[in-house]
């Protein structure tokens, strides 16, 4: 499944939200790139971590999952559809393996779009300078498993939240709003009355099986 | 000169903790516990002021870092209320209530949402019930101001570990609170909402709510369904109770009234109450292309706890420490 057999799935995920996270060294996004290109799961898992950035952003963007998933695939057959026109260039090293043609620029476009998406993440959520730790839209690193099935089993594997970990790692879960707007039609909490709530910047412990 | 400026400085850091160390356990033990009964009446004065009280303001609203205010109105006649919340950020959508008709207004989206309400769960602000007292324990803080108006501080500090502290700034005259504060285990601010200008006793405009509920011409008028129904009804059951919180409501709804084009989902909502926070309690058929990671989450003081529950998915959520989400879950039974 990865190009890499080497690397398991949480290596791979990890790996993914580094370098989504601008924290990997040009290696490993060498081999992330090369797992992405070859794993249709990754594409969607790719996709995920920057939709979770722009719901950051704003929660209307949240609401249309769908909407820039088909506009990736019209880009994708746009981008398919465009004759290569770059400029020859002299191959330095020929030993290297050549990478197939359109996939060789998809994927630096991919990245850069990418770059940029976590840019506009980091500056917003930099934009309330209260001297606490900036919150950045963060894949789970630490994956915890929990258990799902039997209700024992499963409640007692919920591991404990406080406290979490100033600017630790941080999921916004885009499903959330529509149960936040219904919890908050019972105005019996004080500040989080105000319809739509405010609060944009999440702090998340998400685990994964 | 400069290591005898830097000697001074290390003098006046030391002084400066010894100043903080010696004032926390006086800040700590200002002001007795109040006795059952005057809580009991504070939090009715509480209760009162925001029912009767005709007012207008700017309420500022922020938690982790992130900052809101909405235009908030209300007024009562005697027997008719009038309430309006108008976000003045984000998608500025406004709610307007009359008595029991509540109507969200989105005006880019030019949608408005009309719903009756609960008439004991319609009010769009805080509710505080004197019952309160019986998970809460009452101190008066001390005063000071808030939006210029003379407040006394209140500090709500909980029985158990089940739910957070707040510390509650009361108007001395009308009794409205004028700004909340909740606060996490370690007194640290988790969320808080004040008033940032507010009028008190304003003649009523009853017209200023009404008025926009009429001009809806425009607007795509949605009517969610919310069925009335109670948590055995369902199958279900909570054993043991979580300490302190009573249902308050069980109704199954559409989440996302406006959106809710393809077949919406209804859900099952319970809502427990304290008298001053409340617990919401989702239960929805397990959907495993979406239900798939449980889910712990905290947003200001709302923390949220997602997980599957055999063929069901649960969905426990509010202003509760992730301990009292995790007790809901444990206690949730499936009677059929």
């Amino acid at each position: 499944m990865n190009n890499d057999p080497a690397m398991n799935p949480d290596e791979m995920r990890r790996l993914l939200s580094a370098i989504a996270d601008g924290e990997a060294g040009p290696a490993e996004v060498e081999s992330g790139c090369g797992a992405w290109a070859a794993d249709a799961r990754l594409h969607e898992r790719w996709h995920a971590y920057h939709l979770i950035g722009d719901v950051l952003r704003s929660e209307d963007l949240a609401y249309a999952p769908r909407h820039d998933q088909a506009f990736l695939e019209r880009l994708q057959l746009r981008l398919d559809a465009e004759p290569a026109v770059l400029a020859p260039r002299a191959l330095a090293q020929t030993d290297t393996p050549v990478t197939p043609r359109r996939q060789g620029w998809r994927l630096p476009l991919a990245m850069a779009a990418g770059v940029m998406a976590l840019a506009t993440v980091l500056v917003v959520a930099n934009a309330p300078t209260d001297g606490s730790a900036p919150t950045i839209a963060q894949a789970p690193q630490a994956l915890m498993p929990v258990a799902q099935g039997t209700q024992g089993a499963a409640a007692e594997s919920v591991p404990a939240l406080e406290p979490v970990p100033a600017g630790g790692r941080m999921v916004r879960d885009a499903q959330l709003d529509r149960y936040l707007r219904a919890h908050r039609d019972y105005a019996a909490a004080l500040p989080g009355s105000l319809p739509g709530g405010a609060g944009r910047s999440v702090s998340t412990v998400a685990f994964e099986r | 000169m400069r290591a005898w400026r830097s000697r001074i400085d290390g003098l006046g850091l030391l002084a400066l903790l010894v100043l903080m160390c010696a004032l926390q356990p006086v800040r700590a033990a200002a002001g007795a516990a109040l006795s059952d009964d005057e809580a009991r009446k504070w939090l009715a004065r509480i209760q009162t002021a925001a029912h009767e009280r005709n007012y207008q303001g700017t309420l500022v609203f922020s938690a982790d870092g992130s900052l809101s205010s909405a235009r908030v109105a209300h007024f009562n006649n005697g027997a008719q209320s009038y309430e309006r919340v108008q976000a003045l950020d984000g998608r500025m959508q406004q709610t307007l209530r009359h008595n029991d008709r509540v109507y969200t207004l989105w005006p880019q989206a030019r949608v408005a949402v009309v719903e009756e309400r609960d008439p004991l769960q319609a009010s769009l602000r805080p509710v505080v019930e004197p019952r309160a007292a019986e998970s809460y324990e009452l101190r008066i803080q001390g005063s000071g101001h808030v939006a210029g108006r003379e407040a006394q501080m209140l500090l709500l500090s909980p029985r158990d570990g089940n739910r957070f502290a707040q510390r509650l700034w009361i108007d001395s005259r009308s009794g409205l609170v004028l700004r909340a504060d909740i606060l996490g285990a370690r007194q640290q601010v988790l969320e808080s909402s004040a008033f940032s200008q507010v009028e008190i006793d304003v003649k009523p405009q009853p017209e200023s709510v009404l008025q926009p509920m009429k001009q809806l011409a425009g607007y795509r008028q949605v009517r969610p369904a919310q069925v009335p129904t109670r948590l055995e009804q369902e199958g279900w059951t909570l054993n043991p109770p979580v300490s302190g919180f009573r249902l308050a409501n069980c109704t199954r709804r559409a989440l996302d009234p406006v959106e809710g084009g393809a077949a919406p989902q209804p859900v099952l909502q319970a809502v427990f109450s304290d008298g001053l926070t409340h617990v919401s309690l989702f239960v929805e058929p397990l959907d495993r292309s979406r239900h798939q990671q449980p889910l712990l989450t905290q947003v200001g003081a709302t923390h949220t706890l997602m997980h599957a529950h055999g063929d069901w998915w649960v969905t426990v959520m509010g202003d509760v420490p992730a301990q009292t989400l995790k007790q809901f879950f444990q206690a949730l039974e499936r009677r059929r």
